[in-house]
């Protein structure tokens, strides 16, 4: 009967122990251990988020199941690879971009998705103001976020929806602050253009 | 404080999504393979070091023999008479 009460709690337990862990904790113990409750519960705290993103990116749930998949078995075999200079989910989130940027590239055979190009050198005048941008409209948010380009998308989804700075966006895409700041310059610029494409009022 | 439509957008998406528990299975699945993989190297990898020394040497297996793997040259010394 204590065997069948202990069964039932242990769960719980350990659950609500591991729950206490930061990430960087429980990454440490399952590269100590190679237990796989460890990395379960990672999957627990991320894969909700990591699904949103990849659907978004890539406009297909079935597309997005096999990104997940192949995502966290990346993140599974590079866990000791995690050096902690940046949060684990920015980590996380950077694997999960760069995978779907690289799935689009791939399926459009156009190594610009993220546009690496000479375009790059362009710096537009006009600013577009960040309060625009974040008191759009949920419903026309959505459906402008899904018209611009990916790379456009992608940066604008770090910056606003991950509120990741600068500096974490280059370390992710491996370009420098200023370039960066030029791209999401020039995201702004296509959104808002796109908007006033869309809803003409 | 400012509005952020953005993340709002995401919450919104969250609390409509379930993420399929397949996918969880098959990250399992494949991850339960690499760690066989990985048992059976750990396992035969070494083995099979000691007993390539062992014949590159021209040594007399007697690691060989104490892994269970005889050889003709062992067996007449073990029975020289025979």
């Amino acid at each position: 009967m204590l065997n069948v009460i202990i069964n039932f709690l242990s769960p719980l337990i350990s659950g609500s122990v591991k729950s206490a862990l930061s990430d960087e904790e429980i990454i440490k113990k399952y590269l100590d251990t190679h237990d796989r409750k460890y990395y379960s519960v990672l999957y627990d705290r991320y894969s909700k988020k990591v699904f949103g993103k990849c659907i978004s990116l890539l406009k297909s749930e079935s597309k997005a199941e096999d990104a997940m998949q192949d995502i966290f078995i990346k993140i599974l075999l590079n866990l000791s690879k995690f050096s902690g200079k940046s949060k684990f989910s920015t980590w996380v989130y950077s694997i999960t971009y760069n995978y779907c940027i690289d799935v689009i590239r791939r399926k459009k055979k156009d190594p610009s998705v993220l546009m690496d190009n000479i375009a790059d050198e362009y710096d537009p005048i006009e600013e577009v103001e960040d309060q625009f941008l974040l008191e759009t409209n949920i419903q026309r948010l959505k459906v402008i976020l899904d018209e611009i380009p990916v790379g456009d998308k992608s940066i604008l989804l770090m910056k606003y929806q991950d509120n990741l700075s600068i500096r974490e966006i280059g370390d992710m895409l491996e370009k420098s602050e200023s370039a960066i700041k030029m791209k999401i310059k020039r995201a702004k610029l296509k959104f808002k253009k796109a908007y006033y494409l869309k809803y003409k009022d | 404080m400012q509005n952020n439509n953005f993340q709002e957008l995401e919450r919104q998406q969250l609390e409509q999504r379930t993420v399929p528990p397949k996918i969880k299975k098959g990250i399992d699945a494949q991850v339960g393979f690499f760690q066989f993989v990985g048992n059976l190297f750990e396992l035969f990898i070494p083995k099979m070091v000691d007993l390539f020394a062992n014949r590159m040497s021209g040594g007399n297996n007697s690691n060989a023999a104490e892994n269970g793997i005889s050889s003709s040259s062992n067996e007449n010394s073990r029975y020289p008479n025979k």
